[in-house]
């Protein structure tokens, strides 16, 4: 193995190290070391249980995002009195933290499983919709007077031209939009009535359980890491001709 | 004409949310018109100002310490192979990490005070700087830096002459979104201990009417604009030479 790929490992390995000789040397309820935040991941039967539905939230406020923001984005892209109408509106709203949001969505959710569904979805939604709308009008103009040339009739248009050729931003707003929608999860499960990760979080928190705090904390940025890896593989597999 | 579609936008939404307001009634969503006469109530209202104003301060400090840490140490991302591999692995997992779940530790760690809002604002934005910083290093074009080595420059010259205004352009970009992400994350932090806009969100989240609780939200969308644009004059003023690329 080159010594390219090693160093990486050699610093997160290092990181580890770091963490469990700090983790050591000071009492425990102030810094806790690796190896008792592993403990704590094999040793919480709770915690596959939260995982998932955590997960669970997570996707379903995922796709219901999407599921506007994609196409919205897309014709805001490619029509541009769409662009013209949505565009202030959308500036003004994304400027909003998400979060602030949390107040009002608990006047109109409550404070359980649908707001946090909620937080996700306007969490991931911006991210989303900018990403598709930047990269539907960049999608080179060469590429559709082609299929004009050739009169190709809409259904090719769509099928042979725009669909190939959205799907890199589509694969870049997925994934950005799915790290987002982590992030909310975990806001949405610590600052709403405490569920799932998030009340594993709190409950450590309020029993100076900093093994059990930084174990949570790792699993969700392994969850983030992971998503993220997991897309960038997708996409490169799928979309073999972006290879350079 | 695009003005007018810009405004027909807006102004659409005004009327939906206007309508949708008064049949649903102020309790669930209170129109633009009591959100309007609100604000003008917040506006004569000092101690509410005073409150948002102080929770601006943290934000403002967390950011400038995210741009003395990030800055510098992006630009030596970038430009070290050795610093890059040792260092881009805890970059991204870093940046993926969602601030909210780090903050129970910080609340151990550092109590509720300002500094803990200050932290909060760091580890959500400083990221954001560095990889931005990162990125506007590695392309730097080596020719620029080549030419410069055959005419003898020292490396603070080069660093200073070639790669500063080189970098420039990445470096407002990165101080943008670093405090974009900055003023999210003093909202999300004193949501977390219910202090400055945080408490203010929170105790009109108690209100009957959801008037105030919009009219403060309305007050952050201002803030939050105001700060990108304004960060944004700065940096057409400070580089004339090459506008920041993506806005």
């Amino acid at each position: 193995m080159s010594l390219r790929r090693l160093l990486p490992l050699f610093s997160v390995a290092a990181g580890l190290a770091v963490w469990e000789v700090v983790g050591r040397s000071t009492p425990p309820v102030v810094f806790a070391p690796a190896s008792a935040a592993g403990w704590y991941l094999l040793h919480t039967a709770a915690l596959p249980g939260a995982i998932a539905q955590s997960l669970l939230t997570l996707v379903t406020g995922f796709v219901l995002s999407a599921v506007v923001a994609l196409p919205l984005g897309f014709a805001m892209g490619r029509v541009w009195w769409v662009r013209e109408m949505m565009h202030p509106l959308m500036t003004g709203i994304y400027a909003i933290p998400p979060v602030a949001f949390i107040p009002f969505l608990v006047v109109w959710f409550g404070l359980f499983v649908e707001s946090r569904v909620a937080i996700v979805a306007i969490m991931s939604f911006f991210e989303m919709l900018t990403i598709a709308s930047a990269g539907a009008a960049a999608i080179p103009p060469k590429l559709l007077d082609v299929a004009r040339s050739f009169s190709a009739p809409r259904w090719r248009m769509v099928a042979a031209v725009l669909i190939p050729a959205s799907l890199p931003f589509l694969f870049t707003a997925i994934r950005i939009g799915l790290v987002r929608a982590v992030a909310g999860v975990i806001t949405a499960e610590l600052l709403l009535s405490p569920a799932n990760l998030g009340k594993l979080l709190l409950d450590s928190a309020a029993r100076f359980n900093t093994a059990g705090i930084l174990a949570i904390v790792a699993t969700v940025a392994l969850l983030g890491l992971a998503i993220q890896q997991g897309l960038l593989w997708l996409e490169r597999h799928v979309l073999r001709w972006e290879r350079p | 004409m695009i003005l007018l579609l810009r405004l027909s936008g807006l102004s659409l939404f005004l009327l939906a949310w206007e309508a949708a307001g008064r049949s649903l009634g102020d309790a669930l969503l209170a129109p633009p018109s009591s959100v309007a006469l609100e604000m003008w109530a917040l506006a004569g209202d000092a101690q509410t100002l005073r409150v948002i104003w102080q929770s601006l301060a943290p934000a403002l400090v967390g950011f400038a310490i995210s741009c003395a840490i990030g800055m510098p140490l992006g630009a030596i991302m970038g430009r070290s192979k050795l610093a890059d591999a040792l260092l881009h692995p805890w970059m991204s997992l870093f940046v993926v990490t969602s601030v909210a779940a780090i903050v129970p530790i910080l609340i151990l760690l550092l109590g509720t005070g300002w500094w803990f809002v200050v932290a909060v604002v760091v580890l959500s934005s400083v990221w954001y700087v560095v990889l931005t910083t990162y990125q506007g290093a590695v392309r730097i074009e080596r020719r620029l830096l080549d030419v410069g080595r055959s005419f003898g420059a020292s490396r603070l010259q080069a660093f200073r002459t070639i790669m500063l205004p080189a970098l420039f352009p990445y470096l407002l970009a990165g101080a943008r979104i670093g405090l974009v992400h900055a003023v999210r994350s003093v909202v999300l932090a004193q949501l977390f201990i219910l202090t400055g806009i945080g408490g203010l969100l929170q105790e009109a989240g108690m209100d009957i009417s959801t008037a105030r609780l919009l009219s403060l939200l309305v007050v952050i969308m201002g803030i939050g604009l105001a700060a990108s644009s304004g960060l944004g004059r700065v940096a057409d003023w400070l580089a004339p030479w090459q506008k920041v690329a993506e806005r």
